[in-house]
């Protein structure tokens, strides 16, 4: 199995070997981009979701599975078709100017986004007594590392791994002992709580699913699948590392509202993750303290690196310069500059002192969420391209009516936030 | 190797990476994407309204700011 890393081909000696070796070495772009997702951000949304609304907003979790795997699919099709990334398609079918429109978009929520995963890093340096000033700089620094190797497969293994250790808060949440029967129930059974639809409660819903599906996770799959080289026979087994992704992702955010409602049940108030962390010493033991601020900065590292690799990407790809893991820093220093550019710019960022960091976290998930919709809609279009994707790869009817119905609920949710901003005094606070 | 990634003859798996590169879809080569005046039109609506909407995330959250949430 160890060979996969290295440039051996492996022999299968029967069909289901075959499959599964198939699957190991197609596998990474899905799981990546899923739990990348559960990056600082959505650790703050989940968590502060879960400590106000306990576990009434479980089954928006359930209803946005399906929605992040079709939105995630659509761009694994394109990117294995076209062997490009998402912003190349998007210059090159639509223009020079709704190309850089869309670059301008991505670099903006992904610098705001990339600001919040340092935040989180800041905060848990602050809890645990450690000075930002040092642990920033040294978060800056792994990510730095984890890219310049100029290996696809050992950023991917190295990322993979970190997804991994985010099983971690399934047994988190299984310590935090609340009723499975009430977990399945408030998953499975639409409620907003008796508080009623309040203001709070919008912002929070656009956040929640600003963060499990957000613009840059479209265009750091596709750019992740073309830089890999995956091919057509691979689309059913990429489909399932997305799937399997889908899954576990929002597995993990259902585990983060249970450790937020935890939280607050043992009536200890709710400020940011990292305060969660350190308090649910506490309630869980010391242990739990540790694991969970070790997972708050895992979130922060998983979001960091692929999101500035989404923006790294997309800008060579708009600009034609080289792009891609496999490259050395002289080949593609576009490539590495913009990756480091923004690391380093947003770890800068949060050392500005007494920056309202747990505000700009929820914010920037909304603005995800605004967002959203016109990145599904300019992949509703591109899904539709008969001249990219043929017959066989284009979208289907039903795809087409799942892509419109998201688009529709994503528009409602954003208008309902304008209307919460325009005329508060309709919305009980 | 074959396109899908492995001999079947041999059985063999082999990482993308390594392999020959496929052929893919050339979208520079392409005709633009056929838009109508009123897909146009849409989107740049659709533009205005992001811009609009950007600017409102901003303020609420500036409010939320200033009322300490």
């Amino acid at each position: 199995m160890h060979t996969f890393a290295a440039n051996v081909p492996v022999t299968a000696r029967s069909k289901w070997v075959r499959r599964v070796l198939t699957f190991l070495v197609v596998m990474g772009p899905g799981l990546i981009v899923m739990e990348a997702d559960n990056d600082a951000g959505a650790l703050a949304t989940y968590t502060e979701a879960g400590a106000t609304y306990g576990l009434h907003l479980l089954w928006l979790m359930l209803i946005l599975l399906p929605v992040t795997y079709l939105c995630q699919e659509m761009v694994v099709r394109l990117g294995i078709v076209t062997g490009e990334g998402h912003a190349a398609i998007i210059y090159k079918r639509f223009g020079k100017w709704w190309g850089r429109f869309s670059l301008f978009d991505l670099l903006l929520v992904n610098f705001l986004t990339l600001v919040t995963e340092f935040a989180a890093i800041h905060l848990v340096a602050d809890r645990m007594h450690l000075p930002p000033g040092i642990i920033v700089p040294v978060a800056v620094a792994g990510l730095l590392a984890m890219v310049l190797t100029a290996s696809y497969r050992r950023w991917e293994w190295l990322t993979v791994l970190l997804c991994l250790f985010d099983v971690s808060w399934i047994v988190i949440a299984y310590t935090c002992r609340q009723p499975a029967g009430q977990i399945i129930y408030n998953t499975v059974v639409p409620q907003i709580g008796a508080g009623g639809l309040t203001g709070k409660l919008i912002f929070l819903i656009i956040a929640i699913v600003g963060t499990t599906i957000a613009p840059w996770q479209l265009f750091f799959q596709q750019s992740c699948v073309a830089d890999k080289r995956l091919r057509y026979g691979h689309l059913k087994y990429a489909r399932l590392d997305t799937f399997i992704g889908a899954v576990f992702t929002v597995i993990i955010g259902g585990a983060m509202m249970v450790a937020g409602h935890t939280l607050t049940s043992h009536g200890v108030k709710y400020e940011d993750a990292a305060q969660m962390a350190v308090s649910m010493g506490s309630v869980l033991g010391p242990a739990a303290k540790d694991v969970l601020l070790l997972l708050c900065v895992n979130a922060a590292i998983l979001g960091g690196t692929a999101i500035s690799l989404a923006s790294a990407w997309a800008y060579g790809e708009v600009k034609g310069a080289p792009a891609s893991l496999q490259l050395t820093f002289p080949q593609a220093p576009g490539f590495y500059s913009i990756y480091s550019l923004c690391v380093i710019a947003a770890g800068a960022v949060v050392l500005i002192p007494k920056a309202p960091l747990q505000l700009i976290i929820l914010g920037v998930q909304v603005l995800a969420g605004i967002m959203l919709p016109t990145a599904v809609i300019f992949l509703q279009l591109l899904l539709n391209d008969k001249a990219i994707l043929g017959d066989k790869y284009v979208n289907r009817p039903w795809n087409n009516y799942a892509n419109w119905a998201i688009i529709i609920v994503l528009f409602a949710l954003s208008l309902l936030l304008a209307a919460q901003v325009i005329f508060p005094e309709y919305f009980p606070q | 190797m074959k396109k899908s990634g492995f001999c079947k003859e041999y059985a063999m798996v082999v990482h993308p990476l390594d392999d020959i590169p496929e052929e893919k879809v050339d979208v520079s080569k392409l005709p633009p994407m056929p838009m109508t005046r009123a897909v146009r039109w849409s989107l740049i609506a659709l533009r205005s309204y992001l811009v609009l909407m950007i600017v409102l995330v901003f303020v609420k959250v500036f409010l939320m700011g200033v009322g300490g949430r």
